[in-house]
């Protein structure tokens, strides 16, 4: 039975239809022989007998009505009208009881009846010669003929017709045993008919219901199973469908915000393309400056070397001039020796000296004074040389500094134009940049408008799905019957989610539940269309 | 010789001390010049000078008075002074560090040379001259020099 099983539905139905045919064949076939049993035995009762024994029988009766109209002839005068008649109706009946005989004979079929059909030719034979004696003797319209015809036809004539008679009363009998046999033969044509029919019938019976139970068990069990599969389905469709509803449009709002994000990236971009221009211009309008005040520091160089020549003089002529205050000091010296020379010789004069003395002093005094004075210029010249000197060597330093600026100047400019070369690049590179987002802002364009339609889609295939579930309502349906499932009948398209999922999520969603994270507050059995891979398979 | 002390004193530098020598002894002060050095002469005696065609010994008070000697500079100045001997008086040169000024002394500024004990010679001091703070000393010219010391320098001479 496997191989049943497995096999086609159409395979089993044409198996099954085949089966029944040839029963139905059988049983034709056995009814149509019995019924042409019947037929052969009523064409016998009805094609032979019923008009072999019509044609004896009204044989018969024309012989009856020949034997009244010899009869009659005996009562009525030879040569009237009423003879004549009389003379004709015999002559009729005689012919046509002799036709309807033959008709007989070439009907008649048994052995019994061919071997009594010349008995009975040979007693007419003898009752026509007597009867024709009868005829003859009354037409001959004598009293004396008319007594030997009367006497013939009661005496000797009337015994050869009850004899010829006899013979035709047993053809009748023969054929009415005949058409007995045949209506016996019918008979049991139709009880063994009835009985073989009963019994193909019962069969066909047995087989039919076997088969019935068979296929349809073998048809709609593998129906329930894809019905079943094919509800789970539509249910995990319209779920895909509404998650990819739900995606889609949040894809396409995702998309929308994207291309205003990278409108904004655009105009940001323009501002630093701009931004970047400025910044070359800017570095060019500083590497110019920077070469100004390369010239300038290079300026400043040569004014302190002519300074620190300048510093160089001042210092020369401050040696000069302590020269001169040195000399001034010496002559101080001298004349203070000179007074204090003044002073002793004062001394010695005694009082005459006194006031020499003084003058000495006086003399002194201003010797003391211009040395001191000489000092105080000596110190200030000094404290002048010092600062002169710590000058030039700050001058020297500042040199040396210019010099440093100088190297760095040009150094500065360098980078300036290297920054300005660069900022040019960067001005392209942003251009570049700018172009390619406005490509990419083409793309997500493109994109929100494709998950638009995606999203479109989506609640179109909702809508499939939703169709489909009324279709597996309806294939159910075809395949319980209507009033088992009342309500996949009525429910159809709208048919609650909830008992659905519910449903599938029990069977599919736990071993995958913990793998497969929701992004929100999706449920997880929106996630179950993973696990059909294995329930579709089997198909 | 005066018992007086009083009187004008002629000041002058050695080492950072203030020397007072009495102005009447004083012949001349002349800045520093060439000093032609005498062999065989004692070693306070630096030498000779010709000072107006007339040859005058000169010594040093540094080396007299066991001071470590510095170099002459643009300060340094050769006092003639005149010492006064048994026989006669003898003119010489001191070379000093700076001549200072002239100054008249009173006699109750003056204070005896203090006393250090029998071995050390003070007698070459007059007294302590205690002026505004200061104190200087005054010398006695006349003994700074002994008599034997004067001879050699007069061999000299």
């Amino acid at each position: 039975m496997k191989w049943f099983r497995d096999a086609k539905v159409g395979i089993k139905l044409v198996l099954g239809f085949a089966v029944m045919i040839v029963m139905m064949g059988l049983i034709g076939f056995s009814g149509y022989r019995g019924v042409s049993k019947i037929q052969k035995s009523l064409d016998a009762i009805f094609a032979v007998a019923m008009p072999s024994i019509d044609y004896l029988i009204e044989a018969d009766r024309d012989l009856q009505q020949l034997l009244v109209a010899e009869r009659s002839m005996m009562f009525a005068e030879a040569g009237s009208d009423a003879f004549k008649q009389f003379a004709d109706d015999y002559e009729t009946n005689m012919k046509q009881a002799e036709t309807r005989f033959d008709k007989y004979k070439a009907l008649a079929t048994s052995a019994k009846e061919k071997a009594l059909i010349p008995e009975y030719e040979k007693a007419r034979a003898e009752w026509k010669a007597l009867t024709r004696r009868v005829v003859e003797a009354r037409k001959t319209d004598t009293l004396q003929g008319r007594q030997e015809a009367l006497n013939l036809s009661l005496g000797e004539a009337a015994v050869k017709f009850e004899a010829m008679r006899d013979y035709i009363d047993q053809l009748t009998g023969i054929k009415l045993d005949h058409a007995d046999a045949e209506r016996q033969n019918s008979a049991a044509a139709y009880r063994g008919t009835l009985i073989s029919q009963s019994v193909l019938v019962g069969i066909g019976l047995l087989v039919g219901i076997f088969l019935t139970w068979a296929i349809s068990r073998s048809v709609t069990q593998p129906l329930r199973r894809v019905i079943e599969h094919l509800k789970a389905s539509s249910n995990q469709v319209a779920s895909a469908s509404e998650q990819l509803s739900a995606s889609s449009q949040s894809l396409a709002e995702g998309s929308t915000e994207q291309a205003a994000g990278i409108e904004e990236t655009s105009s940001s971009l323009e501002e630093m393309a701009s931004m970047a221009k400025q910044n070359s211009d800017n570095a060019g309008q500083a590497d110019s400056l920077m070469k100004e005040t390369n010239g300038v520091v290079k300026q400043s160089s040569a004014d302190m070397a002519e300074l620190t020549g300048s510093m160089d003089e001042i210092s020369k002529a401050s040696e000069e001039t302590q020269k001169i205050v040195k000399t001034i000091d010496e002559i101080a010296f001298q004349t203070n020796l000179l007074a204090l020379n003044a002073a002793v010789e004062a001394a010695r004069a005694g009082e005459a000296g006194a006031g020499f003395a003084v003058v000495a002093d006086e003399v002194r005094n201003l010797a003391i004074r211009a040395a001191e004075a000489a000092r105080n210029t000596s110190d200030l010249i000094e404290g002048t040389s010092q600062k002169i000197q710590s000058g030039a060597s700050l001058v020297g330093r500042t040199n040396t500094g210019f010099q440093a600026i100088s190297e760095s100047a040009s150094k500065v400019g360098d980078l300036v134009a290297e920054i300005a070369a660069a900022s040019n690049e960067q001005a392209q590179g942003v251009d570049q940049i700018n172009n390619a987002v406005v490509e990419m802002d083409k793309v997500v364009q493109n994109n929100a408008a494709s998950a638009e339609e995606s999203a479109s889609s989506s609640q179109e295939m909702i809508v499939q799905a939703e169709q489909m579930k009324g279709m597996v309502a309806e294939l159910v349906g075809l395949v319980e019957g209507r009033r088992n499932t009342p309500a996949a009948a009525t429910r159809g398209a709208s048919q609650t989610r909830s008992g659905f999922v519910s449903k599938a999520g029990t069977g599919a969603a736990s071993p995958r539940k913990a793998t497969v994270s929701s992004p929100s507050s999706r449920t997880p059995e929106q996630m179950i269309p993973l696990d059909d891979a294995e329930a579709f398979s089997e198909f | 010789m005066d018992t007086t002390k009083a009187g004008k004193y002629l000041t002058f530098k050695l080492a950072d001390e203030d020397y007072g020598l009495s102005l009447l002894k004083v012949r001349e002060i002349i800045g520093m010049m060439p000093i032609t050095s005498v062999p065989r002469t004692p070693d306070f005696v630096k030498g000779v000078i010709n000072l107006r065609g007339k040859v005058i010994p000169v010594t040093d008070l540094r080396r007299r008075f066991d001071m470590p000697e510095i170099g002459y500079t643009d300060r340094t100045c050769i006092i003639v002074v005149e010492i006064q001997t048994a026989e006669s008086t003898l003119q010489m040169g001191i070379v000093v560090d700076a001549v200072t000024e002239v100054l008249p002394v009173r006699e109750e500024e003056i204070e005896p040379a203090p006393e250090f004990g029998a071995s050390v010679d003070t007698r070459y001091i007059l007294g302590m001259a205690n002026m505004e703070g200061a104190v200087k000393i005054l010398l006695d010219i006349d003994r700074v020099l002994t008599t034997e010391e004067i001879a050699e320098i007069e061999k000299a001479a």
